[in-house]
């Protein structure tokens, strides 16, 4: 569409608007394109191109929100779906306990795009189904029974504009490419797998040009052999050191859940859940130790989270959730700055559709460097007795986020300063509070990497987001380990 | 919404354009209108109407797939031109199976005039009757209600036909006493929007809220336990993803056995045990068709605890000439005759599991899968419930789970928090064990 199109659209999103008592309305216009390849040992399962395009509107009709959505974008219909958000925020104000005042934000004239070097879209289609069928015969070679892969490509292009005066074009683009093996033992029945560790990111076709996937292929599918005989672990209380493509996911889950001021304020406790972290303990709980630094940074490059504005029209921005240990921010959005004495928003606010009302969701969230050099190896051979856990496997943690349980795609005993032999059933557990303040080592930035998800899933309706989160290599000592098998 | 003479013309369009040697498409419409309130105020609330067209291009054993949202006549043909273009650029897949003929088709009633029409006076006139309720017993209470209608049209060269429509309200509320130390959570769906009695429901949540306020921590262990309903489809749910056949022949699931056996026929569960799905169901209605335009019927999946059936697809049905058994869109779990109450005066000492939450797969060889419990678990000694206790996180296996059954309560439709894409008919479990791992501070 041109930009007049979408202009003319606003206006009549804008005019009908206040020609109905509105006194703000957003006009948000999305055109998501996804390619996907699935593939599994030497068969394509399935090739597709999806386009789900649609806008969604949103009013403020006596303090309290409407919403309308339609996938079908005309004139007349962003017309009908104006008087429909209207009609519903005007029966909802008699349920509204407190009118909704948003925080000032200037009015934006912009175009956004994902900065990257190659666009995904743009390389043949048989050139993305080779790599993953070369894996799939890689995987084969080196001794899996079974592989499965698959490529996810996607572009959100989405339009922003507001009766304060925004104007927002945005091009978002991300990937996500992964291989899973498995072996099987017929003789005694067990099986095994071992998925690469590729990361989702917000990044251009550069990032699997870049990636080692066949020497990828290779170590994952010999990984998956060795945990079939690897040694099951003594449960009981150990300490780690967890590489980024695990932390990631703990940092996702017991710090960036945690932080978001809907669920602090209780807005979410219908579903996902409350926090812990409640307002009264900002600025006082020393959430880890002083050696965690944890940023927001909807700027950071390679985020799948990163974009110009988010969808309030907010301009993104990095800012300190947790410094020197201490918990001092929260995530929020237009609506719910003022809530905790913010003076603006931190630009949290993102809709997963046309057809969804933008919620507050998480911007990447990531573990800052140990300021001290310590490489991986420094931190291995600085360690007399520990469990090195790789990549991310199972997840779970309560609805105020105390209480968690990862495991992981590969595991190792360290003993010494050495890596010994490999592990398996293991899986770790702890509070969040207990857990970060229980860090005494951080890797510098050389180690840094960035990990993360498509699937950040919140709300009702539920909307799922995607994510990144950055980290080092990190020692947690004394550490609650399970084991799997047999104690759990 | 489209009518269905106008979705029907969009497919044949869809055909009229293809060039493949077959063609299948599918166009689904959706209308929903949700209403959200947390801490007794509104917050997030909306309509939504989308219509979507799916289809696959075939050339041989080379597909291409397309999804669009865009159904102008240009960009219906653009879209078949595309999925053609990906058709021919996709290798033959072996495991390509042809568009069917026609089916036949079981007749579900699924749909509801009212919930289908309800205004969002109607909806914020039973939710503030919610609200006034936690008003009135100083609680937060917080509320999702929904009201969804979709239509589906299926289409194919081969000549396949179907239309079938249905509609949902669901109603999820969570009362919280203002102390932050009491939490309970009901939810219901029925097609029918009268079912639904949103101040009746939200009445229930607040009591158990205050019942539930300072629990005690009991130490982690296995415990007798009374899952209800809501945490017996959750469990459930996840049984059903680990069963399909193909896995277990391949030898990578729980219900392999050595040697390229599985675990089909053999008695795994007590006789109580009975597990079956029936697209027909008043109280939870499925889907006519699963993958590919399938025809979905009931059937036993677990009978007298003998594992009967397996989800099969078309190829692996072909190929190990089995019976296709398309993946359930309900499940039903024979019961017993006793109610919640009945069952907890009969119980000695037992966890009465409310809700659970968070579940994930830990270990697939053991169908191990962890969670929490939520919003509600108490102890239960001497047939009275004596006490809340404090969450606990679970490490369990819902295969193991079914082999302690001891009791089970009268089965009725039950809204997990897990598995919002099936329907569930089940009753309460009563087990002489389950696995509660640690404890968690969360309320």
């Amino acid at each position: 569409m041109q930009q007049s199109d979408l202009e003319n659209l606003l206006d009549t999103c804008t005019s009908e608007g206040r020609r109905l008592g509105a006194t703000y309305s957003d006009l948000r216009l999305c055109k998501v394109r996804e390619q996907r390849v699935h593939t599994r040992e030497d068969k394509v399962q399935y090739v597709g191109d999806n386009l789900n395009q649609g806008f969604g509107v949103r009013v403020l009709v006596q303090g309290t929100w409407g919403f309308a959505a339609s996938s079908n974008i005309e004139k007349s219909e962003v017309q009908r779906c104006v008087r429909r958000a209207c009609e519903i925020a005007l029966a909802n104000s008699k349920i509204q306990l407190r009118p909704v005042q948003l925080s000032p934000e200037a009015a934006h004239k912009a175009h956004w795009k994902t900065p990257m070097k190659k666009n995904p879209f743009e390389v043949p289609l048989n050139e993305k189904i080779e790599l993953l069928q070369n894996l799939n015969a890689a995987a084969k070679t080196h001794g899996a029974d079974y592989c499965e892969s698959f490529m996810w490509i996607v572009n959100e292009w989405k339009y922003f504009g507001s009766s304060e005066g925004s104007s927002i074009v945005q091009d978002l683009f991300r990937l996500w490419s992964e291989a899973n093996p498995t072996v099987v033992d017929k003789s005694s029945g067990q099986f095994d797998s071992r998925k690469t560790l590729t990361t989702p990111t917000g990044q251009g076709y550069e990032y699997i040009d870049g990636f080692p996937y066949l020497q990828e292929i290779e170590k994952a599918t010999i990984n998956a052999r060795q945990k079939l005989k690897a040694r099951s672990v003594t449960p009981g209380k150990r300490d780690l050191i967890v590489l980024p493509s695990n932390l990631w996911l703990t940092i996702h889950e017991s710090c960036g859940h945690p932080t978001e001021l809907d669920r602090a304020l209780g807005y979410e406790a219908n579903f996902a859940g409350t926090s812990f972290m409640t307002p009264d303990k900002l600025g006082r709980l020393q959430y880890g130790s002083e050696l965690i630094d944890i940023y927001a940074d909807r700027t950071a490059v390679g985020g799948l989270s990163t974009c110009g504005f988010d969808d309030d029209g907010v301009a993104t921005l990095q800012f300190p959730i947790i410094k020197d240990g201490v918990f001092v921010n929260y995530q929020t959005t237009r609506e719910q700055a003022a809530l905790v004495n913010q003076p603006h928003s931190y630009g949290c606010s993102y809709a997963d559709s046309w057809g969804h009302v933008p919620l507050q969701r998480m911007p990447n969230i990531s573990l800052q460097p140990g300021k001290k050099k310590l490489s991986l190896q420094d931190l291995i051979s600085g360690t007399d007795d520990a469990i090195l856990v790789i990549g991310d496997g199972s997840w779970s943690i309560d609805q105020q986020r105390y209480n968690f349980q990862f495991t992981g795609q590969e595991f190792w005993e360290i003993k010494n300063g050495r890596i010994g032999e490999m592990l398996r059933d293991v899986a770790y557990q702890g509070n969040t509070v207990d857990f970060w303040n229980s860090c005494d080592a951080l890797c510098d930035e050389s180690e840094y990497q960035l990990g993360g998800s498509f699937f950040c899933g919140k709300g009702q309706p539920c909307q799922v987001a995607p994510v990144s989160h950055g980290a080092v290599p990190a020692r947690f000592r004394n550490v609650n380990i399970l084991n799997t098998r047999t104690k759990y | 919404m489209l009518p269905r003479d106008q979705a029907e013309r969009i497919l044949e369009k869809v055909l009229a354009h293809s060039r493949a040697e077959s063609i299948t498409a599918a166009l689904y419409n959706t209308h929903t209108y949700d209403l959200r309130f947390a801490v007794n105020t509104v917050t997030t609330c909306g309509s939504s109407e989308g219509a979507s067209l799916f289809l696959s291009s075939n050339f041989g054993q080379r597909t291409g797939s397309v999804s669009t949202t865009a159904l102008d006549d240009a960009s219906l043909e653009a879209a078949v031109r595309r999925a053609e273009e990906l058709a021919h650029l996709a290798p033959e897949n072996p495991e390509f199976m042809p568009p069917l003929g026609p089916q036949e088709y079981l007749k579900i009633d699924a749909y509801d005039e009212e919930t289908a029409s309800a205004s969002p006076q109607y909806c914020t006139d039973a939710a503030e009757k919610a609200l006034k309720l936690s008003r009135d017993r100083e609680v937060d209470l917080s509320g999702f209600f929904t009201l969804g209608t979709s239509i589906s049209h299926f289409a194919n060269s081969s000549g396949l036909r179907a239309h079938h429509r249905a509609a949902q309200a669901t109603y999820a509320t969570t009362a919280r006493t203002r102390s932050g130390r009491g939490s309970h959570k009901v939810q219901m769906a029925s097609r029918r929007l009268r079912d639904l009695k949103l101040d009746e429901l939200s009445g229930r949540a607040i009591e158990r809220a205050f019942e539930a306020q300072n629990p005690v921590a009991l130490p982690p262990g296995r415990y007798p336990t009374i899952l209800e309903p809501s945490a017996c489809a959750d469990m459930l749910g996840f049984l059903f993803m680990h069963m399909s056949k193909r896995s277990a022949d391949e030898g990578r699931s729980f219900f392999s056995e050595s040697e390229g056996k599985t675990k089909l026929g053999q008695k795994l569960f007590p006789d109580s045990v009975s597990i079956g799905t029936d697209p027909q169901s008043q109280l939870a209605p499925g889907s006519p068709w699963g993958q590919d335009g399938v025809p979905l019927k009931a059937l036993t999946w677990i009978d007298k605890g003998t594992l009967r059936n397996m989800h099969v697809d078309r190829y692996w049905a072909k190929k190990t000439n089995s019976e296709l058994t398309p993946f359930p869109t309900n499940v039903l779990m024979q019961g017993g005759n006793k109610s919640l109450a009945e069952l907890i005066a009969s119980t000695e000492r037992a966890i009465l599991v409310t809700n659970l939450w968070y579940i994930r797969d830990v270990d697939p060889q053991k169908l191990l899968i962890t969670g929490l419990t939520r919003d509600g678990i108490f102890l239960i000694e001497n047939g009275k419930v004596k006490h809340p206790i404090k969450n606990f996180r679970f490490n369990e296996s819902p295969a193991e789970m079914l082999k302690n059954v001891v009791e089970l309560g009268i089965p009725q439709r039950a809204v997990g928090n897990e598995m919002e894409q099936m329907q569930f008919v089940v009753p309460a479990l009563k087990l002489s064990s389950f696995n509660f791992s640690t404890v968690s501070d969360a309320v």
